[in-house]
């Protein structure tokens, strides 16, 4: 897989190479932009870019792919201690407190108000801004793709088992899967890989329940994660016993290949429900024989739900560079806001548009008549509001916070475990990391 | 005994280690003596700021359940991976070694593992053993009723891990172990089979003992291959889980340092990995090398 991305890597870079007018001319300033997506996303990446550089002379975008997340931000790392780092750096949204604290980025919002690009925080969807803004509200990266996940079904299982809609709650779920299994429409209820993005961050936050103290991070580094005494425990506890019930099937969050497990089951038909990225959308089209369906992610019968939080990335600018290549990143942000570059992109990749104006053009255009479920997770981030835990989640060295949790989810799974125990191992492992990330940043916030 | 060159001048020795030492100091001496001083300290990643803690990177490593389990299951999979590539290296090399006819090519064949990369073998064994596509899952589940799941069963994952290293290091043990077999001279055995001593005896008294410098050889640098080499393998095809069933030491350096950007403490898990391998070593050449014969 990843000798595929870099021969993916090699032709893409490589046709741009000979593409007539696609070589930087002289007269344009080269602005360096490492990003992290490969195959059908890495093409549609490389179509703005080409779409910018075609839509002025001063300047020429380019993007080269780096690997994952993971290998790009540590490529970048190590080209800034060399001094060879890139203008625009791409980085997901479990790095936003590495790269705040990182001391070399240029915030977003100085060169935007630098070079006159008005970016009205209102005009985007909130929950996409509010993870890359500072306490001020003002932009440290611009937000580039972004996320939801939102609950996809298979309408034939729902439709043999003679379930009109799916379900609005986790109890509506439930009462579906029963009436699924004894009715023999299938033999799997609910996929799920349980991703800590999936069932624990968009739960809490679809729920206005805490991940972490002080608004989940946003207010301080010295916040103590709390999810082992919230609800979601006995959200854990629910899947536990629907796998114990066979209602749910686990799907291997363990290794990336394993990972497609719970997808797989889904888009081949085997499973009624399966929750993950509205960014599948392509995958289920193009692979699902079946009738299939998506819907609100389901929320606890007795909470009324709030919105869910994304996932995805942003673009950060790093610092050392002249002032005309801030002012090329400025003209490349304005363009990346266009309505018709975010719809474009949206088509394209399934991720969402970040703004409402590219919404409303979709929605002008009939977009949705043909492609109705790709407008729900842009509903479902446009929904509720601002609340003390829904803001964003905000947590230094995240990456591995999640692990701690992955590790003892699967050893909830495999029996291993009790739930309680196991979050409360989670929580104490995760805290430890915080602990040494706040000491390791002390004073910087 | 042994014979001692001398040179005329005292600098040309150096002169000629030199290349050699350099390449030592750059590589192995320079990276190691970096990671004994950013073990020390609190690493900032983008800066490389140190802020000092003394052996608190330490200190937190051995609190934590993570990583105490981690060192259990090194030691588990380093021992295991050992026994197994040596076992079937001399195996293959015994019977290798009884061949007349064809024997280049067993031999070749058998050498073909090691040309592998580690990161590949994982992925190979990942797709032979991938619980919902894999050719031996499969035979596995329908042959013998297995529920075969690596992803969830903690066994499972440690077979498929320690599977993928040996059968790398095979080959490697292979041509020792066969080369060591056709070292041991024909008459030595023939006086023990006119004394009386059965194919069993032979083996047991006279060509074991003669194979022990090459057995302890190997043992070392399996041992050795088994902490550090064996990365590619756990980053392909479990990624330590589930629930830090396989994560062998020398991943969770990599993951803390690299995904977790927590240097200091990476740094610190990788001398303690030094220091483990080194005394192991140490430990083998007091210990067990006294039992090695090494006279022919």
């Amino acid at each position: 897989m990843r000798l595929g991305r870099w021969l993916f890597a090699g032709v893409v870079s490589g046709g741009l190479a000979l593409a007539p007018g696609a070589t930087a001319r002289a007269d344009r300033l080269v602005l360096d932009w490492w990003h992290a997506l490969s195959g059908e996303l890495g093409a549609a990446l490389e179509e703005v870019a080409r779409r910018f550089n075609a839509s002025q002379h001063r300047f020429e975008l380019k993007p080269v792919n780096k690997g994952n997340y993971v290998a790009t931000l540590n490529a970048a790392i190590a080209a800034w201690r060399a001094k060879e780092h890139p203008l625009v750096l791409m980085n997901n949204e479990s790095g936003v407190l590495t790269m705040m604290l990182s001391g070399a980025i240029v915030p977003v919002h100085d060169v935007l108000d630098k070079y006159k690009v008005e970016v009205r925080i209102q005009d985007y969807l909130r929950p996409v801004v509010q993870t890359y803004t500072d306490r001020q509200g003002r932009l440290l990266a611009m937000p580039f793709n972004s996320s939801t996940p939102i609950l996809f079904y298979n309408k034939d299982i729902l439709d043999t088992a003679g379930i009109a809609a799916p379900p609005k709650t986790w109890q509506e779920m439930e009462e579906q899967i029963r009436t699924i299994k004894a009715k023999g429409a299938a033999d799997c209820g609910y996929s799920f890989a349980a991703g800590p993005w999936q069932e624990l961050e968009n739960y809490s936050v679809w729920h206005d329940i805490p991940v972490a103290t002080r608004r989940n991070g946003f207010d301080g580094l010295d916040a103590v994660l709390v999810y082992n005494k919230t609800r979601f425990v006995q959200h854990i506890e629910r899947l536990k016993r629907w796998v114990d019930e066979g209602l749910a099937t686990f799907g291997a969050a363990a290794a990336q290949t394993w990972a497609s497990a719970a997808r797989t089951n889904f888009v081949e038909g085997r499973c009624a429900f399966w929750i993950d990225s509205t960014a599948w959308h392509s995958t289920v089209e193009a692979g699902a024989k079946m009738k299939w369906g998506a819907s609100f992610l389901p929320h606890e019968a007795d909470i009324r739900p709030n919105h869910s939080m994304i996932g995805g990335a942003a673009l950060y600018l790093f610092k050392g560079f002249s002032d005309a290549h801030y002012e090329g990143a400025a003209a490349f942000f304005r363009f990346l806001t266009d309505p018709r570059v975010q719809l474009d992109w949206h088509k394209a990749t399934g991720y969402v548009p970040i703004t409402v104006a590219a919404w409303d053009l979709a929605k002008k255009e009939g977009y949705y008549a043909s492609h109705a479920t790709r407008g729900i997770a842009v509903e479902q981030l446009l929904m509720g509001e601002e609340r003390e835990n829904s803001r964003t989640i905000r947590l230094g060295n995240y990456e591995n916070v999640r692990k701690a949790l992955t590790d003892q989810l699967e050893l909830v799974w495999a029996g291993k475990k009790g739930v309680k125990e196991a979050l409360d191992q989670a929580v104490e492992d995760g805290n430890a990391i915080l602990r040494r990330f706040e000491q390791q940043n002390k004073g910087k916030i | 005994m042994s014979k001692r060159v001398t040179f005329r001048s005292r600098l040309l020795p150096w002169f000629l280690l030199a290349p050699q030492l350099l390449v030592l100091l750059l590589f192995f001496f320079w990276p190691a003596g970096q990671a004994i001083v950013q073990a020390l300290f609190m690493v900032e990643p983008f800066s490389g700021e140190l802020q000092w803690v003394g052996l608190l990177n330490f200190e937190q490593l051995f609190q934590s359940s993570a990583y105490r389990q981690a060192i259990l299951v090194t030691i588990v999979f380093c021992a295991a991976t050992a026994a197994l590539a040596m076992f079937l290296g001399l195996f293959l090399a015994v019977l290798v070694d009884r061949v007349v006819r064809g024997r280049t090519v067993y031999r070749t064949l058998a050498i073909w593992p090691y040309a592998v990369a580690p990161a590949i073998a994982g992925a190979l064994f990942l797709f032979l053993l991938d619980p919902a596509m894999g050719v031996l899952a499969f035979a596995l589940r329908q042959g013998l009723g297995l529920a075969w799941d690596p992803s969830l069963d903690a066994t499972h994952a440690t077979i498929l891990v320690v599977l993928a290293a040996a059968w790398k290091q095979v080959a490697y043990n292979f041509v020792f172990f066969l080369a060591g077999l056709q070292a041991i001279p024909r008459i030595l055995i023939e006086a023990a089979a006119l004394d009386g001593a059965g194919p069993w005896q032979r083996s047991l008294r006279v060509i074991l003992p003669l194979l022990s410098p090459t057995a302890f050889f190997l043992l070392v640098m399996n041992l050795v291959y088994a902490f550090f080499d064996t990365f590619g393998i756990v980053a392909t095809t479990t990624e330590g889980g589930p629930g830090g069933a396989t994560r062998i030491l020398v991943f969770k350096v990599w993951e803390d340092g690299f995904v977790g950007l927590d240097l200091g403490s990476s740094a610190a898990q990788s001398v303690i990995l030094m220091a483990i391998v080194v005394s192991l070593t140490v430990l083998q050449f007091r210990f067990l090398e006294k039992r090695v014969q090494y006279a022919g």
